[in-house]
């Protein structure tokens, strides 16, 4: 029976992050200030969260309110249209957690984001080298800077004071968007599912000892272990042991899939009978107060300041989506679950073209939003500032329409995220496929693939790429196109 | 070459400038503190239940903000704190967006002395300051003489001199009890600054690999709510035809949003309006006349009877919409032009 898709996907990092100098940038042609006026379109509710209150059956998150309006905070769409850009320009990764250290029965693995980690002590010492290429890492080539960071700004933490040259004002100033009253509210079929008491549901929790957020690495004999840290022994008083897939890098940067909300959150409430929830992981549902599907904001302003031509040309590309209209950004709250499809509408422009001396007055400009393909992106300039695969990757991923498919996380259940494959059926598995088990077994993608392959009838959600691609819609999802 | 004695020939006349601004989105000025809130939240998937201000340093049990700038007055015997838009915060708005439409990036080391240690930053910032002040036309001169020039001990053969612009502010005046909003719940605070309404936003960066937040990323800070209104009071020694410009393009530029007050304008804050607006030209009867003296309007005894000028010196009352006609003597004083060429 196929699956279906998980809810986000990634988007693979290049082989190194497109940089310049400023002054590169600064001369890639005439600088244009001034504003654009733009309104947000919800396609599915759109929710960000401000007040939550609990209930003992469930909890109420209310819209975002500034005063008593309620409100997209700019630092959303900033940061909606940020990582966008910095996965289209191969960008650095500018927010990320530094490290995932490694914790007694709970991470097996430790690793840092853009530093190898060496365990300070462990019975299985495992080097980890760093999940992102430190190249990616903000500020890691002294003297340039992302696409990403020249138009929005980057502060290098911790080293503002050797290093001032590397922070960089914002040359994009978003306001926040309000809303009327009117346009949000609470509906029966607008919720997430949660879990009562533990984090919540569908929070990532990045391992390497998986292959889901890693590029695959090698395979480990693992010994269970009590939690005296006794082996624990089979009914034939054998130390039982299990694989454990080990990744080494992060697969990309992650972005959700767009699917209708209802037709999502329905397969998670336990009516659906899909989904099962235990007497310790009880469904506690969060009913989510949302921007209806339909409805736009007020219009409101993002400014910008002294931006080259093309940058300017690529902005307006990343705002809008379009021609092809093929794309729409998400934003906000449970994402994994449809809410926060959105568009940008431009309504209007005022500009001017910077030169030293007196300013000149802000005029109304007509835009026109130049198209993804290579003729067009030759002629505003962005030949070299654009990743062709991560474009193809983000039009998979962001593809609109969303045709209607469901995208849910594998479920925790046998087969599913809960299997736990023996070291023994690993073994046999792999037999079966005129493959050979060794421990430990430092595997390639392709050979990783073939693993999972032959572990499928047994467990699923192992390999992340193949998961996805054995799902139901996936021949769609591929044929999407910028 | 610039000529650092100012008033050489005494103050002749000084130029009285009142804005009220409205903030059009939230204004951020910040102190460097960070004070406490607590949030009795039954659990960590609530928030924003009986929430209180306080403003002192956190303990285990509260959350930090960064806070919102105020001062200390005496009002009847007692001392009490108040927010306000500090001057300094308005100058180096109106100094910053001046430099950077009329020096030349080349000499922006005449405009911050070097540290002591730093000797090859100290000899750019001479090197700097002589070939900016040679020619009117650097832009350095104009900056110089409205905003000052320092110079160190060790640089006495530099000129340096007092700014003829000078700022004040004055206080938010809300009345009562005015509490912090934090999406919609109203936050009380306690033995603190309360004469303005007030916003906590919250900041969550969002890893990009994870999409979950980023570890340590989670931040809040007190900013002013848009649509609250303050004074400032500007004033300008000796003005110059150029300075009535200037104050002109300010003006409209702070209307347009592209020069803002305070910190954080990568999230929109800090966009103001001119809500009013008076330019009076006080003027001793023998005056240097202003160039575009035919621009202002009727001399007059002036509307502040109480003034230690009122009866000595005259006033010209100069309606604001006149100000951006005196933009061809701010060309002429440093060199910018106006391209006309616009699509």
């Amino acid at each position: 029976m196929p699956h279906y898709p998980n809810p986000f996907d990634f988007v693979p990092f290049p082989s190194a992050p497109i940089l310049r100098t400023e002054e590169q940038f600064d001369a890639l042609g005439e600088k244009l200030s001034g504003y654009l006026e733009l309104e947000i379109k919800a396609l599915t509710p759109v929710h960000v969260v401000g007040r939550v209150e609990g209930g003992a059956a469930e909890h109420q998150s209310f819209f975002f309110r500034q005063g008593d309006k309620p409100c997209i905070p700019a630092s959303s769409i900033r940061g909606c249209l940020r990582a966008f850009t910095e996965a289209l320009t191969a960008g650095w990764v500018s927010q990320a957690t530094p490290k995932y250290p490694k914790e007694y029965r709970g991470r097996h693995v430790g690793f840092k984001t853009f530093e190898t980690d060496v365990p300070k002590q462990s019975r299985r010492r495992r080097t980890s080298p760093p999940a992102v290429d430190p190249a990616f890492n903000p500020g890691a080539s002294p003297g340039e800077l992302d696409v990403a960071s020249y138009l929005f700004g980057t502060v290098v933490e911790g080293k503002q004071a050797e290093h001032e040259e590397q922070s960089h004002k914002s040359k994009v100033l978003v306001e926040d968007a309000y809303l009327p009253l009117e346009a949000i509210t609470f509906d029966k079929v607008w919720w997430a599912p949660d879990i009562g008491g533990r984090a919540f549901m569908g929070g990532a929790k990045p391992s390497a000892s998986n292959w889901w957020y890693f590029e695959p690495a090698e395979v480990w004999k693992r010994n269970l272990s009590d939690k005296n840290g006794c082996p624990m022994l089979d009914r034939f008083g054998r130390k039982q042991r299990v694989a454990e897939f080990i990744g080494d890098h992060f697969r990309g940067r992650k972005f959700y899939y767009h699917q209708d909300p209802a037709a999502c959150v329905r397969m998670y409430h336990p009516d659906s009978k899909f989904w099962t929830y235990s007497v310790k992981k009880p469904f506690h549902p969060v009913q989510l107060e949302s921007m209806l599907q339909d409805t736009v904001t007020q219009p409101f302003r993002l400014y910008l300041d002294r931006i080259p031509r093309p940058l300017f040309l690529l902005l307006l590309r990343v705002l809008l989506l379009q021609p092809g209209a093929t794309m729409r950004h998400k934003l906000g709250y449970a994402k994994a679950y449809g809410y926060g499809s959105i568009e940008f509408a431009l309504k209007s422009a005022r500009l001017r073209t910077v030169s030293f001396g007196i300013p000149k007055t802000l005029k109304p400009w007509k835009l026109v939003v130049g198209s993804w393909n290579e003729a067009a992106l030759a002629k505003s300039e962005l030949t070299d500032l654009i990743d062709r695969n991560a474009l193809a990757w983000l039009a998979r991923i962001l593809g609109w329409p969303h045709e209607g498919i469901i995208f849910l996380y594998p479920r925790y259940k046998a087969q599913e995220f809960q299997q736990v494959v023996r070291y023994g059926q690993f073994s046999q598995k792999l037999t079966e496929q005129g493959m050979t088990a060794r421990s430990p077994m430092m595997v390639t993608s392709q050979e990783a693939r073939a693993v999972a392959e032959a572990l499928w009838d047994l467990k699923r959600p192992i390999e992340f790429q193949l998961y996805q691609e054995k799902a139901e819609g996936w021949d769609i999802i591929e044929r999407r196109s910028p | 070459m610039y000529n650092d004695r100012l008033y050489a020939d005494g103050v002749h006349s000084v130029l009285l400038v009142e804005w009220e601004l409205l903030c059009k989105t939230p204004l951020v000025i910040r102190n460097g503190h960070q004070i406490a809130y607590a949030d009795s939240a039954p659990t960590k998937k609530t928030r924003y239940h009986n929430l209180q201000l306080k403003w002192k340093d956190k303990t285990n049990q509260e959350h930090e903000v960064a806070a919102l700038h105020y001062g200390y007055e005496i009002c009847d015997g007692k001392l009490s704190s108040y927010h306000f838009v500090p001057p300094s915060s308005i100058r180096g708005a109106l100094r910053s967006w001046s430099i950077h439409h009329f020096v030349l990036p080349a000499l922006y080391p005449a405009l911050n002395p070097a540290p002591k240690d730093d000797a090859d930053g100290a000899a750019a910032h001479k090197a700097c300051v002589r070939q900016g002040l040679a020619q009117r036309d650097t832009g350095l001169e104009l900056i110089s003489s409205l905003f000052g020039l320092a110079a160190d001990e060790s640089e006495e053969e530099l000129p340096s001199n007092a700014g003829r612009l000078q700022i004040e502010t004055v206080k938010f005046t809300g009345a009562g009890l005015q509490p912090v909003d934090v999406s919609g719940v109203s936050m009380a605070s306690f033995d603190g600054p309360d004469n303005v309404r007030r916003v906590m936003p919250v900041r969550n960066p969002l890893d990009r690999i994870t999409h979950a937040s980023r570890e340590g990323g989670l931040h809040r800070f007190l900013e002013v709510t848009h649509g609250e209104t303050f004074k400032v009071h500007l004033r300008i020694i000796n003005p110059l035809d150029c300075d009535l410009a200037l104050l002109g393009l300010w003006v409209r530029e702070l209307n347009d949003g592209m020069l803002r007050i305070g910190a954080l304008s990568s999230i929109g804050r800090g966009r103001m309006e001119v809500q009013q607006q008076t330019y009076e030209l006080w003027r001793r009867t023998n005056a240097p006349k202003l160039q575009g003296c035919a621009l202002l309007g009727d001399e007059t005894d002036g509307s502040r009877p109480d003034d230690i000028l009122s009866g000595l010196w005259k006033c010209h009352v100069i309606p604001p919409e006149t100000l951006l006609e005196f933009t061809d003597y701010l060309k002429e004083f440093t060199g910018g032009s106006i391209d006309a060429s616009l699509s």
